[in-house]
Parts: C-alpha cells; structure tokens; sequence
C-alpha cells in the first residue's frame, strides 16, 4: 500500500509550537467537554528571546528555540475511490484497488518552538499584599 | 487586528498576547508531526515522498533514493500548535466576545509525539518471489492480456509491494536479473538466457563484432526475431557493462533498452565464466574439483580462461583427506538481512576463515552498520596461535 506525501502550497508556512513541561490541568470539570475558545493565559516577550507565559497564578519561564531539524505538520485524507470495480475485485486478494485512498499532505512547517521547561513560578497576587498592608497599618 | 504567532515571534519586547484553544481546536490530535531534514524537505516540496507498506509491517518512507524506517517518538511534555494565522477566533461570529475573552493565540491541536526518520535498508525479501513466479520462457506469446492470474507484476505493482525506493527496486530487480516484458517485469528463465548469450556470442563472430564494443541496438536488431529487446538487454547487463556513459536510468524503466552513443557494452569474461560454472552446479552440486576444473575449461568459450577465484560466492572447496571438493553454495540463494544470513552461513560450515567468509557478506549493506560492526555482532574470531589464519565462529 502506498501513501503519498506531498505538499500542495509549494511553500509551507510557518506554524509555531509551544511546548510546556507538564500539563494544563482545567480546573473546572464542566469545561472538559469544551475547552474550544478557553483562554489558557498570556504570554509576553522579554528581553534576549525570553518569553514568559501567565497562566493563573503561575508564571513560566521560557525561551525560543530553534530546532534542530524542521518538524512537518501533516494532515492526512482519506478519498474514497468511486471506481465501481473495486468492489468485485473484493475476494480475490487485490488489496490495492479496494483500499480507500490515503494521502498525507503536508499543511506547516515548524522551525521554532517556545520551550517552557522551568517549574511554575507562583505570582504572590496584588490584592494580598494590599490586605497585609492593611492590616499592619 | 489579530495578531499571529509567527508574529508574536517577531515582536517587540513587552506587548502580551493571551492564548487560548481556538474555536476549531480538536483533542484527537488530528495532525501528525514529521521531523524531516533539508533534503528530505525539499524533496518533499518538489516531486512528493512516499509511504509504503502492507498491514503487517511497519511503514517505511521512501524518497526517489533512500528508505526510511519511521519511529514513533513520545513526549510527556504538553505540546500546543499554533497555526500561522489564529484559526477559528476570527471571522464572522463578532457578536459572542464581550464576555469570553478570545485567544490572540488560537492553538488548534495538541502533539502527544513527533515521528522520527531513520535511515534502513529496503525491504525487498519478496522482491524474488514476485518476479519469480512465471520466468520468461521461449514458449511465449508477447500479448499482454496474459497476465490477468496475478503471477505478473508491473513497475507500480511492484514499487506498492515492496518497501524501497524506486533507485532501490530499480537496483534490486538488475540483480535478481529481471526484465520488463510487455508491461511486466519478471525473471528469464536461465535456459532461455543461456541459450541467448550462446547466440549472442556466435552472432558476434559471425558479425565481426567486438565483445568489449557491442552496440545494443545492432544486437538487438539482429536478435529481434527470436528474442524480445528487453531480454536482450537483461542479457548484455549480466554478462557485460555498459561502456561510455549510461544513460540517464528512467524510473519507469523503458528507455534502458537504450539509443544513440550510451549503448555501449562491454562484455565480461568472468561473467560469463561464472554463468558456465554456474550451469555445471546445478546440474551437480557436488564435484570433485579437477573433473569440474575440467570440465568447466570445455564448456566455456575457448578464448576465455577459466579461474577457481571466479567462483567465490558461489561454490565452496571443502578438503577431505587429500581429495578436494567443490560444493555449490550461492550467495544469491541466502537471506539478505544479516542475522539470518550469518545463521545461514554457520549451519552450512562452523568455522569461516575471512578468505572464504568476505564473498558472503559483500552483498549485505545496513545503513549505519559496517561489516566490522556486523562480525562483531555475529560473530566470534579466534585465533588458536599468533601465526595461525584467525578463524570466524558463530556467537
């Protein structure tokens, strides 16, 4: 069985890659069933190619990466043969012509990658630290 | 304005982006990540790479040259992927944002692991049996419409059964001596081929020709009655070499039956030596080796000299007491991986001296393993005295 692999752009276009140590716990179990369009945090561009990424009350730490070989980001589709032969051919062993044809196509390219691999770092939130005053004064 | 992820990249220090799962974002992984190089990558965007393999093995990625052994990597690392332009927290549906905040960042997938490329050699072991299963034959009309039972593969057949790239199945099927017969690529039976070249070397006397400058297509014109061009052509690669420079080697095969200036052929004397005692083994495996010397010189073409070195590969001297024996004992009959060839090779003799050993294993190329690293994987050299031959047993 063959599977082609091609790319129909010509001229992939860049996707980009954010890989965090760990996972991304949804605290509220209702949303478990639809987390589309849920905002995870913010992520914010420092100095020297650092990042920082937000999420809740943790800060990560990361950095751009480039990696060392290009990741390719493929997709793959399934095209059902119309030819009505296929099926009298079914018995006889002929595994090409029945099989639905797949094809693998190439839709991105990776080249870097936003690595955060340092533990969380939790943000001590403004409005405690107001309290404390309040309570000291 | 959007921005996008690339350009979050590029952007200046400080400004923030929130990111979130897109509207379109889908937990059952629906892409696959492939780590390719350069070249790969580019042959990919220009003439396409090709998956191959049947349901019960493992999948193979084939370039025009090279094949690939594909490995599952995993990560236990969260990876979140970032199309160019945010997917999904775009368009029309304006109206639903005061209250969800809506990812800059729209991620549309999850990896949970990268697929690796590995360099390996071409999985070709049913490659024989498939050209294998009706050899050429005199008997034969050339019609096409013959080969309906399955028993004839053609090119593409052939590329969809095996797990190699096209260079790969071009080169194995020149070894196993195939030719492409009408649409089908298949072997000659040895009689046949036998009775071809003892034809092709008296139409050479006959024609004046030289045997080291043999234009193709002459011999093919005046063959052409009694033998099929691509036959014809098989004949000249196994018994000879092309001369000058070769053509440029088609993948679909057809222009091998050559034009102009590049066919050229020199034949080769060991060859066709080898293909005599070859005949005289399979009649006879087993000979004593001065009546097989003998007997070899006969049958051979008397301008050619006939040598005992010419049939490393092929056939084995075993000493029993002062007799000496020649065996059959063909390299091309063994297993092409290396743990089974070296399992072949031991069952047949227990201990190899590497004179005798080396023919065995030419033929077998692993990417990423040499000869060295394979003796030593399979097997264990001793050597009894300083001076003594170190001797190969298996491990």
């Amino acid at each position: 069985m063959l599977i082609p692999l091609k790319c129909s752009c010509g001229d992939c276009q860049e996707w980009a890659m954010i890989e965090l140590q760990g996972s991304i716990e949804i605290q509220q179990s209702g949303l478990l069933e639809k987390i589309q369009a849920l905002t995870i945090g913010t992520l914010c561009k420092r100095a020297g190619g650092k990042f920082t990424f937000t999420v809740g009350y943790h800060e990560l730490e990361g950095l751009q990466v480039a990696l060392k070989k290009p990741l390719l980001i493929l997709k793959s589709r399934t095209q059902e043969i119309q030819d009505e032969n296929s099926m009298e051919v079914d018995s006889t062993g002929n595994v090409s012509k029945q099989e639905p044809r797949a094809e693998l196509q190439v839709i991105g390219i990776i080249r870097h990658k936003l690595l955060f691999k340092s533990r969380p770092k939790a943000l001590i939130s403004k409005p405690e630290v107001k309290v404390k005053g309040r309570v000291k004064g | 304005m959007r921005e996008s992820m690339i350009s979050v990249l590029k952007l200046d220090v400080d400004p923030q982006v929130s990111v979130g799962y897109a509207e379109t974002f889908r937990s059952d992984e629906p892409y696959r990540l492939l780590e390719v190089d350069e070249a790969l990558l580019q042959e990919l965007l220009h003439s396409g790479l090709t998956i191959k393999g049947g349901r019960e093995d493992e999948a193979v990625l084939c370039t025009s040259k090279a094949t690939f052994a594909m490995k599952f990597v995993s990560t236990s690392n969260t990876v979140l992927l970032v199309p160019p332009s945010p997917r999904g927290s775009d368009g029309c549906d304006a109206e639903v944002d005061e209250d969800l905040p809506r990812a800059e960042v729209g991620i549309v997938a999850t990896a949970s692991g990268h697929i690796e490329l590995v360099e390996t050699a071409p999985r070709l072991e049913n490659l024989q049996a498939l050209v294998s299963r009706r050899p050429f034959k005199d008997d034969e009309n050339l019609g096409e419409e013959e080969a309906e039972d399955g028993e004839l593969y053609t090119w593409d057949e052939l590329s969809a059964r095996t797990q190699a790239s096209d260079h790969q199945l071009r080169d194995a099927l020149r070894k196993l001596e195939a030719a492409e017969i009408g649409r089908f690529w298949r072997v000659v039976d040895p009689d046949y081929m036998h009775n071809l070249l003892g034809i092709l070397l008296s139409a050479a006397v006959q024609n004046d020709w030289s045997l080291k400058a043999l234009q193709g297509s002459e011999v093919i014109r005046s063959l052409e009655a009694h033998f099929p061009a691509p036959v014809v052509i098989t004949c000249l690669d196994k018994f000879g070499v092309r001369a000058g420079p070769s053509p440029k080697n088609p993948v679909q095969g057809q222009e091998s039956c050559g034009s102009g200036a590049a066919d050229l052929w020199a034949l080769d004397d060991e060859k066709i030596c080898i293909h005599y005692a070859k005949l005289l083994l399979r009649d006879k495996t087993k000979w004593k080796l001065e009546d097989f010397l003998e007997e070899w010189a006969m049958i051979t073409p008397s301008w050619m000299s006939v040598d005992l070195n010419m049939l490393r590969g092929e056939a084995l001297v075993e000493k029993v007491g002062l007799e000496s024996w020649l065996h059959q004992f063909s390299c091309s009959l063994l297993p092409c991986r290396p743990d089974a060839r070296f399992t072949a090779l031991f069952s047949r003799r227990s201990k190899w001296e590497w004179e005798d050993l080396e023919p065995y294993l030419k033929d077998l190329r692993v990417p990423g393993q040499s000869v060295e690293a394979m003796l030593l994987k399979y097997t264990r050299k001793s050597q009894p005295t300083p001076t003594s031959t170190p001797v190969y047993t298996a491990r």
